[in-house]
């Protein structure tokens, strides 16, 4: 994967904004895999969201991490 | 000697405060057993057996100048090596953290301490509760007490292998996609998960905050209600009904409404055949129970799954940027491949993810309405070989753990009986919303009815 040059450009710029420094092809090749995979996931999400839905969990506030009694 | 081994908590807690029993030969039974098997079994990353033998006479004092209240005196436990405990290290299963000591318990670790058990030591843990089963890490793979060398389940591995072979009568883990209730599952003991928000989380290292939640694992669904009203918080504890989760188990399940999920485990995906037929033949069991049982549909597992990855993965890098871009290469690389993850899913995703949950947990309340509590799998197999090089990948997909953690539903999972070759199957039964009494009580009757529970690990009995 990362052997093509195009590829590989987009895998260090997402790597260097992840906060790798000089990410070497171990890191670039995982990033790569994981990549695909989490692509994957997102194709399943529903596009027809409305600014009007939650942006957190359907779990009442006060059970949020940190905020329980 | 040799009962006490596999003693049940409420039978032991019983003899203590009768004075029948004193825990120090309890502990002392528990530390020669552990120290005759864990040496193949790898349940504990630290053992600590002189902490347990002075928690043990801290205990027998307390009991000999009248007890007191606690249900778990002089009762052994075990935590997950994500959980502080005061002056220990709290590694993750990570090289990372080796040396990392924890200043303070843990909020559930006070809890315990406070009530009078007896903390035998850290239990092994997948990397950052989510790399393993790992063979790049300092310490060994956990090995299921029912076949040698086959995975425990994970992330709590020590836990359920320690409950399972008797090392201790519970242990406590975290749930953040099924981590409790995968180890639970594959090593034939009882794990639950309980409702987002039950148990309070200071001092727990966090993978995804969204999730992550403590669980207990147990052979006994009496001794799991037990532990967790011990470490569940006061305020929300109250919500249950009669304010115990004891007092529930004593029902029965004459007249609920349990709705199965069957198309998760035998139309999304076919789980192995032993494995449908035992979820068959128990929703069978609770309809002779005097249940109501009744199949329902729910989105596709698949959904659920991938809602969890979107938002697990970019919180747990979050999390550990730092130590995952500055120095890759000391984390294993299971860990390090899953939580790379998390630096390829975009906020906007992100935040999508978010509201995927809320639509897939309203969906899911309103597929309960008129219902108390849902039946379904837990994994889809029993516990793989470690020698199978495919079985990590299999033992994430097949499963549906991560529907009650994307609802943050209490769910619970139990034994179900054994493949052919003799290993753990499980049924996983959730409930409303801190409606945890209802779980246990159908948890319950299930356990007084199958006794799945009774048999014991060869393994664990080979080895003493």
């Amino acid at each position: 994967m990362v052997d093509d040059p195009l590829t590989e450009h987009f895998l260090r710029k997402l790597s260097e904004d992840a906060g790798f420094v000089a990410p070497n092809k171990m890191i670039l090749s995982t990033i790569g895999t994981r990549y695909i995979a989490l692509r994957n996931a997102c194709r399943r999400m529903p596009k027809d969201f409305h600014w009007g839905e939650e942006l957190v969990s359907a779990l009442p506030y006060e059970f949020h991490y940190g905020n329980a009694p | 000697m040799s009962d006490l081994i596999f003693m049940p908590l409420e039978t032991a807690a019983n003899l203590m405060r009768k004075r029948e029993l004193s825990p120090v030969e309890y502990v002392e039974a528990l530390i020669r057993h552990t120290e005759a098997i864990d040496g193949n079994l790898h349940a504990y990353f630290k053992f600590c057996p002189d902490t347990a033998l002075r928690d043990a006479r801290a205990a027998e004092g307390k009991l000999l100048a009248g007890g007191g209240s606690s249900r778990v005196l002089g009762v052994p436990y075990g935590l997950k090596d994500v959980i502080d405990y005061a002056g220990m290290p709290t590694t993750a299963g990570s090289a990372v953290f080796e040396n990392s000591i924890a200043a303070a318990h843990a909020q559930v670790t006070q809890k315990l301490v406070a009530s009078g058990a007896v903390m035998m030591g850290k239990m092994a843990t997948h990397e950052l509760a989510i790399g393993g089963p790992s063979d790049d890490l300092p310490w060994p793979v956990p090995v299921n007490p029912w076949a040698d060398n086959h995975f425990a389940g994970g992330s709590s591995s020590g836990s359920a292998v320690a409950v399972a072979a008797g090392m201790l009568p519970i242990a406590i883990g975290t749930d953040t996609g099924g981590s409790v209730r995968s180890p639970a599952a594959n090593c034939g003991v009882v794990g639950i998960k309980p409702t987002y928000g039950l148990i309070n989380v200071e001092g727990v290292m966090p993978l995804s905050p969204s999730f992550d939640t403590v669980g207990v694992l147990s052979r006994h669904v009496r001794d799991n209600a037990v532990a967790l009203e011990t470490i569940a918080q006061p305020a929300l504890l109250k919500r249950a009904d009669g304010g115990s989760y004891q007092a529930s188990v004593e029902k029965g399940i004459k007249g609920l409404k349990i709705g199965l999920v069957r198309h998760f485990y035998a139309e999304d995906e076919k789980a192995h055949p032993e494995q449908i037929v035992a979820i068959d033949r128990a929703a069978e069991q609770f309809s002779a129970l005097g249940a109501e049982v009744r199949e329902i549909r729910l989105p596709p597992k698949e959904d659920y799954s991938a809602c969890v990855a979107l938002i697990v993965f970019p919180e747990a890098f979050a999390l550990y940027r730092n130590e995952l871009t500055r120095r890759p290469e000391e984390f294993g690389v299971l860990a390090r491949s899953s939580l790379f993850g998390g630096a390829t899913v975009t906020a906007v995703d992100y935040l999508d993810a978010q509201r995927w949950r809320a639509r897939l947990s309203k969906t899911t309340m309103s597929a309960m309405n008129g219902l108390d509590a849902l039946l379904t799998s837990t994994n889809f197999d029993p516990a793989y070989s470690l020698d199978d090089s495919g079985a990590v990948a299999r033992a994430i997909a097949r499963q549906t753990r991560h529907v009650f953690s994307v609802t943050g539903q209490p769910a619970i999972s139990l034994p179900a009986g054994f493949t052919s070759s003799g290993l753990p199957l499980s049924l996983q039964i959730a409930g409303r919303h801190f409606d945890e009494s209802t779980v246990y009580r159908i948890a319950s009757a299930y356990e007084e009815a199958s006794n799945w529970n009774y048999r014991r690990p060869p393994l664990a009995e080979a080895l003493r």
